[in-house]
């Protein structure tokens, strides 16, 4: 497929500038899917794959990169010039934990994007006398299974029944399922067995009509992180996909990991896989070339329209300088430069600038790992913090058990910690609204990275409290923590450490 | 609006047993590497589990043994996790309403304990399925079931103390609304497999009063919404109810025909605004059983307006059929150091009526303060303070409510005698609640009301005073703040009823004269109280008024409570 202008800058819409600003004001990084700097080696795997996208093989990507490194930017510019241009869909989606099995999740996405296209599509095909065993693969070997359902999915009666054919079609997606429902079509029941294969016809009816489809599924590490074996079932199931690729005409699965998770755990988790998949594994760096800092602090000038184009230059030695271990600081650090704000400083920087500081991080850190603390860190968490408290704040109070809270008497303020990153927005909403009415107090809110937590998805049941969110890794803050309380010696450094990671609130 | 302090949660599960089976498996793996002498991995299951699982060999000859092992288990960790749950007897649970697809379940009262008793109950029935005998059936070689069946008799059970897992979903949920309140046209309906969803006929009969006929065949499918093409779930229908699977109540708000807002709300006030509060048990004697049942008896209703400070009756005759609710009693008043204590006893003959002692002493008192002697007459009393002569007083003789009687008049008596006619008018209505609005408690409400067109909150009290009425309206402008959201959408009419009243009513002569009722304002035949009927504002809320009521007459209230609700 010919694709024009794949990786050129995309005009925002007004609307999703709003969304940037109302990001830059909470002090948040923006999501800036518009234009992908750098990257120049998944760029153009991306385009090759894309350019053979109606080709005669299915083709994958996995992308690797640590959090914050622009995998879910990259898979959004997709979606968003996809919506611009002609060419395939693109479904964006985020692995499911409960799902594994990768087909069988690729046919739920069918299932709940492609129902009525993939019902259009078979009347066409069926009216154009389309060969459907060439769909899937002259019923060859474990096609044979899905011969009798694929033939009754083109007969002329189904075709002229909307509801026989959708009830067919959710036979093979999977919604549909029990014995009843293959006999009221005269069927044998397909087995989760034969679900590869109908993957395989559902992709090639898509194809045939010519709807090709990337499907981008993110956040693959949440598997990893959940059960061992349910990321093996997620990496065989992936296999024998790719093996199924030769039978399947286009299309692009893309999935993203992150760095932790990286090739070296697929490796050992399946190597099968890793074999099959290594060609295709890319990985997103961080961006330090001094052309590509120049490119980004360019394009960040016109898009907010700042009009430094005089002082780019420096900006971006200063950048430079910073060696930013992710590029979510980088991007941070080159706004702030750019619209002249207070510079954040990440904590690696802030360890080293301290004296000795790194060293009794680290140490604290492999220690507390090693005693299993970071397990079930929404209790432990409150002693050192109970400790630092006593010691910086006077009279203490700690709703810790029900509501992960310290109430600063003083100040009159409630300390809110969240610890999950998984959190639904309801529960934190219900929650804040509790410890308002509870303490009648402005509200900070200690947010896991992770969860990108914005005011914009905050409801209060009362504007009279304000809000304030602080970003945080709570292994970190945890860490600093118990420092504090078992360093003496570093006390004093520790604390100013604390306040600058909080932005002065603990 | 209202918090939502519904007992009903509904949470996300996820049935993990990888641990167990990844356990087992290995297990199997190395016995059978021990004991056969042409063991493969591909040939330990039984070829039909394989297929069902749906595990399929690879053809690449450089997967070992090892990686192929636990991508088998991973197929039946995958299989098994999903299909347990089809395995349990969910009666046995605390569950309300289940739904596979997404993995949801409503339960009940499960808000204290975070679902761990839900949880619990569900991981042993998990563990009584025993499904490691389920996997040593489809184990291939006849010589490994053996030994494994004699080794399940251990359960390894410290594998299957994690294997449930509940997240909160969405905090108090509306457990379903019927499908007649949304607007046809924006929804739409999509086919499910029935077997996705499971309902506790039981609960369901007992916590909403619903009927579910097991023999029939239940119409189920998934409602969605017509405006959207994607993440247009709203929720599953079964027969004429929709459980909300994905909407939440706001989603809801914009699908609601116009006509039954009402509904709708009092349908958010049964499941979600109201905390029901247990209905004070009181005491138990014939006669208090008999004094109940005369409460709908005009003449019991004038009788007792003449009743003081709650609990007796002086210087009236009380009709023989009433008598015995009643005792006579002497009071005794004023009695030094005592002053504020009233005391009913009984006399008889030259008896000592009552002593009282003080474990403090007081002044130069004796601790033997009063003692109190029938004069001889059972007409007057002797009072005792010390060796001098006793003073002398005729008795003052009153009929007292009997105690149970007494205590319930205090406590019950209008309540019941709101809600007996609430009930008899057939209204839809809730008594005895809590509603809370920002976490705050905006107190008890002891009956709300949905008549077609509006909702009136009422508050009962056994007497009407000024004080009683300054008192509710606070309590009124405070759910009107909290009503906000439906106002001017929804009526809502407030209700200070009594059957008595007292004098600091005319605090309010300034509202009664705004608006006089014929045959009440003015005192009335046969009733000690004044019966009334005004209305006054309810501050910072334009146009709000309470109306306030004292009517003895029972017959004569409920027809007034239903000319209300025809309005």
């Amino acid at each position: 497929m010919n694709i024009n202008g794949l990786w050129d800058k995309l005009e925002p819409r007004p609307e999703t500038i709003d969304i940037v600003r109302m990001d830059l004001k909470e002090g948040k990084v923006p999501e800036l899917p518009f234009f992908i700097i750098d990257q120049n080696e998944v760029k153009a795997a991306l385009a090759d794959k894309l350019r053979d996208i109606d080709g005669e093989r299915m083709q994958t990507n996995l992308i690797i990169g640590q959090y914050g490194n622009g995998k879910t930017n990259l898979l959004k510019y997709l979606q968003l010039f996809f919506e611009e241009n002609v060419g395939p869909k693109v479904i964006y989606s985020r692995a499911d934990i409960e799902q594994p099995d990768i087909v069988l999740f690729l046919l739920k996405i069918i299932q709940d994007h492609a129902t009525p296209l993939l019902e259009q599509s078979i009347s066409k095909l069926h009216g154009q006398g389309v060969n459907y065993s060439d769909l899937a693969n002259q019923y060859r070997d474990d096609f044979s299974g899905i011969r009798e359902y694929t033939e009754k999915l083109f007969s002329s009666e189904i075709v002229g029944s909307s509801e026989d054919l959708r009830r067919l079609i959710y036979l093979g997606t999977g919604r549909l399922y029990t014995k009843g429902h293959y006999t009221h079509f005269g069927l044998q029941q397909l087995q989760s067995f034969n679900k590869r294969e109908v993957l395989v016809l559902f992709l090639n009816i898509l194809a045939a009509s010519g709807n090709y489809f990337i499907f981008a599924i993110d956040e693959v590490e949440k598997i990893q992180e959940k059960s061992k074996l349910r990321f093996n079932r997620f990496l065989t199931s992936y296999r024998e996909l790719i093996d199924l690729f030769n039978k399947i005409k286009g299309h692009l699965l893309i999935t993203c990991l992150t760095d932790a998770a990286g090739t070296k755990i697929i490796q050992e988790a399946n190597e099968a896989f890793f074999t099959r998949i290594q060609p295709d594994i890319k990985s997103l760096p961080v961006i330090s070339e001094n052309a590509d800092l120049l490119e980004l602090i360019t394009y960040l000038n016109d898009f907010f329209s700042a009009g430094k184009e005089d002082a780019l230059g420096p900006m971006v030695i200063q950048l430079e300088k910073k060696r930013h271990q992710r590029n979510r600081d980088l991007l941070r650090n080159a706004i702030e430069l750019l619209l002249n704000e207070t510079e954040t400083i990440s904590l690696q920087e802030l360890l080293t600038r301290e004296q000795g500081l790194k060293a009794i991080f680290e140490e604290t850190r492999s220690r507390l790992e090693l005693e299993g603390a970071f397990k079930s860190l929404h209790q432990k968490f409150f002693d050192p913090l109970n400790y630092y408290l006593e010691a910086n704040f006077g009279e203490v109070k700690l709703d810790r058990r029900d509501n992960q809270s310290f109430i600063d008497l003083r100040n009159n303020k409630t300390h809110f910690f969240l610890f999950n990153e998984e959190q639904d927005i309801d529960g934190i909403n219900r929650k804040l609204n509790t410890l308002i009415g509870k303490y009648e107090n402005d509200v900070i809110i200690y947010a896991p990275f992770k969860l990108e937590l914005r005011k914009s998805s905050i409801r209060l049941s009362s504007d009279i409290y304000q809000i304030e969110i602080i970003d945080y890794d709570p292994e970190e803050l945890f860490i600093m923590l118990n420092i504090y309380k078992d360093n003496f010696e570093y006390q004093e450094q520790v604390s100013k450490l604390i306040a600058t990671y909080t932005k002065n609130n603990l | 609006m209202f918090d939502n302090v519904s007992n009903i949660e509904c949470y996300k599960y996820d049935v993990d047993l990888s641990t167990s089976i990844e356990f087992f498996c290995t297990l199997l793996y190395d016995l059978g590497a021990n004991m056969e002498k042409d063991f493969h991995v591909s040939k330990l299951f039984k070829d039909e589990f394989l297929e069902r699982i749906g595990y399929r060999f690879s053809a690449d000859e450089n997967i070992d043994q090892p990686a192929i092992l636990l991508e088998i288990a991973a197929a039946i960790s995958d299989y098994v996790s999903a299909d347990i749950i089809n395995q349990i007897d969910l009666n046995r649970t605390g569950i309300l309403f289940l739904y596979k697809p997404k993995k949801l379940i409503y339960c009940l009262n499960s808000v204290a304990d975070k679902g761990k008793a839900i949880k619990t109950s569900i991981t042993n029935l998990i563990k009584e399925k025993q499904f490691f005998n389920f996997l040593i059936d489809n184990v291939a070689f006849e010589s490994l079931k053996g030994i494994l069946g004699r080794l399940v008799v251990l359960k390894f059970n410290e594998h299957l103390s994690n294997i449930v897992k509940l997240t909160e979903s969405k905090g108090g949920v509306l457990p379903y609304v019927p499908i007649e309140f949304l607007i046809e046209d924006l929804i739409q309906q999509d086919v499910i497999e029935s077997e996705d969803v499971w309902i506790s006929h039981s609960k369901f009969q007992s916590v909403f009063e619903i009927q579910i006929d097991p023999s029939q065949e239940p119409s189920i499918s998934l409602v969605l919404d017509a405006s959207k093409e994607n993440e247009n779930e709203i929720g599953v229908k079964y027969n004429s109810l929709i459980f909300l699977t994905a909407s939440s109540v706001d989603d809801l708000k914009p699908l609601i025909k116009p006509e039954f807002f009402l509904d709708y709300f009092w349908f958010q006030m049964h499941f979600l605004f109201t905390k029901r509060l247990p209905r004070k048990s009181g005491g138990d004697s014939k006669e208090l059983r008999e004094f109940k049942a005369f409460i709908k008896e005009a003449e019991l209703n004038k009788l007792l307006s003449f009743i003081q400070k709650n609990h007796y009756i002086q210087g009236i005759v009380v009709p023989a059929q009433f008598s015995h609710f009643f005792e006579e009693v002497s009071v005794v008043k004023k009695l030094d150091h005592i002053k504020d204590y009233d005391f009913y006893i009984s006399s008889a003959k030259g008896k000592t009526a009552l002593g009282i002692y003080t474990n403090t002493k007081i002044g130069k008192s004796f601790n033997l303060l009063h003692w109190i002697k029938d004069d001889d007459t059972e007409k007057g009393f002797e009072f005792f303070r010390s060796d001098a002569s006793p003073t002398k007083q005729p008795q003052e003789k009153v009929l007292v409510l009997k105690p149970e009687i007494a205590f319930y008049f205090m406590s019950s008596y209008f309540e019941d005698f709101l809600e007996t006619a609430v009930e008899e008018l057939k209204l839809n209505y809730i008594t005895n609640f809590e509603v809370f609005y920002n976490t705050d408690s905006l107190g008890e409400i002891d009956c709300v009301i949905k008549t077609d067109k509006k909702i009136c909150f009422i508050e009962a009290k056994t007497k009407l005073t000024n004080d009683y009425i300054e008192g509710y309206l606070v309590k009124c402008s405070k759910i009107l703040d909290a009503l906000k959201p439906i106002e001017g959408i929804l009526p809502i009419e407030f209700y200070i009823v009594s059957p008595y009243s007292d004098d600091s009513c005319k605090l309010k002569q300034y509202f009664i004269n705004l608006n006089q009722v014929p045959g009440y304002n003015v005192e009335r035949e046969g009733v000690r109280t004044v019966p009334y009927y005004f209305q006054v504002p309810i501050a910072q809320h334009n146009n709000a008024l309470l109306t306030c009521i004292a009517e003895p007459e029972y017959e004569t209230l409920k027809s007034l409570i239903e000319k209300i609700c025809q309005k």
